[in-house]
C-alpha cells in the first residue's frame, strides 16, 4: 500500500525523522553468571547514580533514558535510545566495565529489545524469573530502581517501571504465584497466621533454646507475637535468649522457665516450639488433652523441630491441635512451591497482557514527535495567518474575531485528525494487518514520510513563526476560553 | 403482578446461578483471574432481586411478606446482603463458590412454588406479623451465613490436618476469624428468631387467643431455636469449640431448612409457610 519509492525518497532525506524511542535491555541474573560475577556487576545506591547520570549524558545519538536494578540475584540496565542498538550499545558499556575480565563474558549477559525487554521486566516483576518462584521482595526492589533513576527516567522508563510494578502485583492479587510460604522458617508463621489470625495477641513456650528455635521465634516475633516464655535444660541458654530477645525485639516480653513447668504452661500459650535433645518425649498426649480443658477452645499450634521427636504424635488427633514436625514443614513449603508453579501459566498470561499493552503504547508513542511537529507545524501556519487577516478586519467587534480565531483552530484539528489517528494505526498494527511488508522497517519509512510531508522546509522562518504564535497567544487563551478547542 | 415477580426472581436466579458458575470456575481452575465476574454477577443479581422486592411491594401496597415466594425473596436478600458486606470486610469472598448455590436454590424454589393467592387476609395485616416475619426470616438469613462459615472452618481445619494447604486454604481467613464469625452470626440469628417468635407469639394471643396455638411449624421451630440456644450457652460456658461446634451450627441450619421448607410438603398448619 505503501509508495514503492519510499525508502528511496527516505535514504535521500535519512535522519530528518529522529523521534524513534526503542527500548533495550542488557542484563545478567542468577540464570547466566555465577555469584562472583553477579557480586561484582552489582550496583549500590550510589555507583547506580553515577552509572545513570553517565548513561543519559552521552547525548545525542546515545541514551536517553536508563535504569538499573540491581538485587542480589540480578543486575540489569535498561536503556532508552532513538534505535535499539544505541541503547544496547550504552546499557552494555556501563554494565561491561563492572565485570572482571574473561572470555566467558559474553555468556553471563542477556539482552533484549523493546516488547521483549518489557517482558523480561515483567517476569521479572511478577516473580517469574526469581530463584523462588512467585517471591515479593523484587517489588520493592523494582520501587527502588525507578525512585532510584529519577531524571534519567524519561516517559518510557517511568511508564515501564511502573507498569510492571502494577503488573506484579495484579499477578500476586489474582494468581497463586505469591501463595504460601517458601522457607520452613517462615511456614510456621504462615500457619500459626493461618491458625490465629493476627498474632499480636498469641503467646509463645519455646521448649529448648537451639538455633533452629531461635530463628523461628524471631520470625513469630517479627510477625506480631509479643510474649515468649523460653524453658531450658540448662537455666544459662534461656537467660541467653531471653536476652538476646529483649535487646533485639523491645516490644517483646520475654521471661525463662523451669523445664519441668512447660506442661503447666500447655493451658496458657498459643504456639509452642519444641527443639529439646531429649530421648523421650517432652509433651506427652496425656499433658495435651488435660491443658484443653483449661483453654476454652481456643486452638494450640505446636511445632516440633527435635530429632528425636519431642512430642507424641497422636496429640495432632485432638480436636483444636495442630503438630506439625520438621518433615511436616518442609512438605508444606514444597507442597506450596508447587501450587505457585502450577499458577505460573496464569501469570504469564497476565504478563503478556501487559506487554501488549505496553507495546501498543511504546508503538503509539514512536508517533508522538511526528504529531508534535505536525501540530507545531499547522499552529504556526495557522497564528501567522490568521493574524495577518485580523489586521485587515480590525472594524470587527473582539468576539467576532474570536469566532474566526475558532474557525482557524477548527479547521486545523480536523484535517490533522485523521492522519493523526491513520499515523498511530499505522505504528501499532501488525505487517500483515497494515500491508507494511517489512514491519519494523516499513514502520520506520512510514513515519518518515509522515514527517516530511508536513515538517517546515529546513532553515524556514520557523523563528518567525514561533514569534508570531506568542504574539497570538493571548488571543488564542481567548477563545479556548470561550470554548473553543 | 405475579408474572412480574416470577420474572424478576428467575432474572435473578439465572444471574446468581451465572455467579455461581464464575465463582466454581475459579475455584477449580485455581483462582485464574480477579473473581470480578462473579461478584459483578452477584451484585446484579442482588440488585435485580432488590428491585423485584421493592416493585412487588409498591404492587401489593405493603412489604412483601405473604407468601412462600414472598418469604422466599426476604430470605435470599437478607442472606445475600449479609453475604456481600461479609465478602468485603472479612475475606469471605473465597466461600462465593458454596454461598451462591443456596441463594440461588431459594430463589429458584421461590420461582417453582405454586403461587398462592396474593390478597393478604386481614388478620394478616399486622404490624406483629410483619415483624414476626421479618424478623424470623433475618434471622434465618444469619443462621445461613453462620453455616457458611462453620463450613470454611471445617474445610481450613480440614487442610491444616492434612498438612496440606492449597491455594483455597490461602485465601480462606483464620480458623479463629472463621470461628467468631459463625458465633457472631448465629447469636444474632438467634436473637432475631426469639424477638421474631415473640412477635408472632402476640400476635396469636390477640387473633386465637393462645400465644402457642397448636401448630407444627411453631414446634418444630423452637426445636431449632433450642437447638441453637443450646449451642450458644455450651459455647458461652466455654466448654463447646472447634470441629464441633461447627457440626452443630450446621446441623441447626439444616433444622432450619426442614423447619422453613421441608415442613410445608409433610403438612398444613397455621402457618401460610
Amino acid at each position: 500500500m505503501l509508495l514503492d519509492d519510499a525508502p528511496r525518497v527516505v535514504r535521500a532525506r535519512q535522519g530528518l525523522y529522529n523521534g524513534a524511542m526503542h527500548l533495550a535491555l542488557v542484563g545478567l541474573s542468577h540464570m547466566t553468571a555465577p555469584l562472583e560475577v553477579r557480586e561484582s556487576a552489582a550496583f549500590d545506591p550510589s555507583a547506580a547514580a553515577w552509572a545513570l547520570a553517565d548513561l543519559v549524558r552521552a547525548g545525542e545519538d546515545g541514551c536517553r533514558e536508563a535504569a538499573i536494578l540491581s538485587t542480589c540475584n540480578r543486575t540489569e540496565v535498561y536503556a532508552v535510545g532513538p534505535t535499539a542498538s544505541a541503547a544496547q550499545a550504552a546499557a552494555s558499556r556501563s554494565l561491561a566495565s563492572r565485570l572482571p575480565d574473561d572470555s566467558q563474558r559474553e555468556r553471563w549477559l542477556y539482552s533484549a529489545f523493546d516488547q521483549e525487554a518489557a517482558r523480561h521486566l515483567f517476569r521479572v516483576a511478577a516473580g517469574l524469573d526469581s530463584l523462588v518462584l512467585g517471591e515479593a521482595q523484587i517489588l520493592g526492589q523494582v520501587r527502588a530502581a525507578l525512585a532510584l533513576s529519577g531524571a534519567a527516567a524519561g516517559p518510557v522508563i517511568s511508564r515501564l517501571f511502573r507498569e510492571a510494578l502494577t503488573l506484579g502485583k495484579r499477578v500476586r492479587r489474582e494468581t497463586g504465584i505469591g501463595d504460601g510460604a517458601a522457607s520452613v522458617s517462615y511456614a510456621a508463621v504462615e500457619l500459626a497466621k493461618k491458625i490465629f489470625g493476627r498474632l499480636d495477641g498469641t503467646s509463645v513456650l519455646l521448649v529448648g533454646a537451639g538455633k533452629m528455635a531461635e530463628l523461628a521465634v524471631k520470625n513469630l516475633a517479627a510477625a506480631g507475637v509479643r510474649s515468649v516464655v523460653i524453658a531450658n535444660r540448662s537455666p544459662a541458654g534461656a537467660e541467653r535468649l531471653v536476652q538476646a530477645l529483649r535487646g533485639s525485639r523491645p516490644g517483646v516480653h520475654a521471661a525463662a522457665l523451669a523445664l519441668e513447668a512447660v506442661v503447666a504452661q500447655l493451658g496458657a500459650v498459643d504456639i509452642v516450639i519444641s527443639s529439646t535433645s531429649a530421648k523421650a518425649p517432652v509433651i506427652r498426649e496425656t499433658d495435651v488433652r488435660s491443658a484443653l480443658k483449661h483453654r476454652r477452645g481456643r486452638p494450640l499450634f505446636l511445632i516440633d523441630i527435635a530429632v528425636p521427636r519431642d512430642v507424641e504424635p497422636e496429640v495432632h488427633a485432638l480436636d483444636g491441635v495442630f503438630l506439625y514436625n520438621i518433615d511436616d514443614l518442609q512438605n508444606v513449603v514444597s507442597g506450596n512451591l508447587s501450587e505457585r508453579a502450577a499458577h505460573a501459566a496464569a501469570a504469564e498470561r497476565l504478563v503478556a497482557d501487559g506487554v501488549g499493552a505496553f507495546a501498543t503504547w511504546l508503538a503509539e508513542r514512536q508517533a508522538v514527535p511526528v504529531i508534535t511537529a505536525w501540530r507545531g507545524r499547522a499552529e504556526a501556519v495557522r497564528t501567522s495567518e490568521l493574524r495577518k487577516a485580523l489586521r485587515q478586519l480590525d472594524h470587527l467587534d473582539p468576539a467576532d474575531k474570536a469566532k474566526i480565531a475558532a474557525l482557524t483552530s477548527a479547521i486545523v484539528n480536523k484535517l490533522l485528525h485523521q492522519p493523526t489517528i491513520r499515523l498511530k494505526e499505522a505504528c501499532t498494527a501488525t505487517p500483515e494487518r497494515s500491508g507494511l511488508a517489512h514491519g519494523g522497517d516499513a514502520r520506520r519509512v512510514y513515519l518518515q514520510v509522515a514527517s516530511d510531508l508536513f515538517a517546515a522546509p529546513p532553515g524556514s522562518q520557523i523563528a518567525g513563526e514561533r514569534a508570531a504564535e506568542e504574539q497570538a497567544a493571548p488571543l488564542t487563551r481567548a477563545w479556548r476560553q470561550r470554548g473553543g478547542v | 403482578m405475579q408474572g412480574a415477580l416470577v420474572g424478576l426472581l428467575s432474572a435473578a436466579a439465572v444471574i446468581l446461578i451465572g455467579a455461581t458458575g464464575a465463582a466454581w470456575r475459579r475455584l477449580v481452575t485455581g483462582r485464574e483471574g480477579s473473581g470480578f465476574w462473579t461478584f459483578a454477577l452477584a451484585f446484579a443479581g442482588y440488585s435485580v432481586l432488590t428491585a423485584g422486592g421493592v416493585l412487588r411491594g409498591v404492587a401489593l401496597g405493603h412489604l412483601p411478606y405473604g407468601t412462600l415466594a414472598d418469604s422466599l425473596l426476604l430470605f435470599a436478600w437478607s442472606a445475600l446482603s449479609g453475604f456481600l458486606y461479609l465478602a468485603g470486610r472479612f475475606r469471605l469472598h473465597a466461600a462465593a463458590p458454596f454461598f451462591l448455590p443456596l441463594v440461588s436454590a431459594a430463589l429458584l424454589y421461590a420461582v417453582c412454588v405454586p403461587l398462592r393467592r396474593v390478597a393478604l387476609p386481614p388478620a394478616l395485616a399486622s404490624p406483629w406479623v410483619v415483624g414476626h416475619v421479618l424478623l424470623v426470616l433475618f434471622g434465618y438469613g444469619s443462621f445461613a451465613l453462620a453455616a457458611l462459615a462453620a463450613g470454611l472452618y471445617l474445610l481450613q481445619e480440614k487442610g491444616l490436618k492434612a498438612r496440606r494447604l492449597t491455594f483455597m486454604h490461602h485465601q480462606f481467613p483464620p480458623l479463629r476469624a472463621l470461628e467468631a464469625l459463625s458465633t457472631r452470626c448465629a447469636a444474632l440469628g438467634f436473637t432475631l428468631v426469639t424477638l421474631g417468635l415473640v412477635c408472632g407469639a402476640v400476635w396469636s394471643r390477640q387473633v386465637w387467643g393462645a400465644y402457642m396455638p397448636a401448630d407444627p411449624k411453631l414446634y418444630w421451630s423452637l426445636v431449632t431455636w433450642g437447638l441453637y440456644g443450646a449451642y450458644l450457652l455450651a459455647r458461652s460456658a466455654g466448654q463447646w469449640r472447634g470441629r464441633r461446634t461447627a457440626f452443630w451450627t450446621i446441623y441447626g441450619f439444616a433444622a432450619v431448612l426442614f423447619t422453613y421448607v421441608g415442613l410445608n410438603w409433610l403438612s398444613t398448619g397455621l402457618h401460610r409457610f
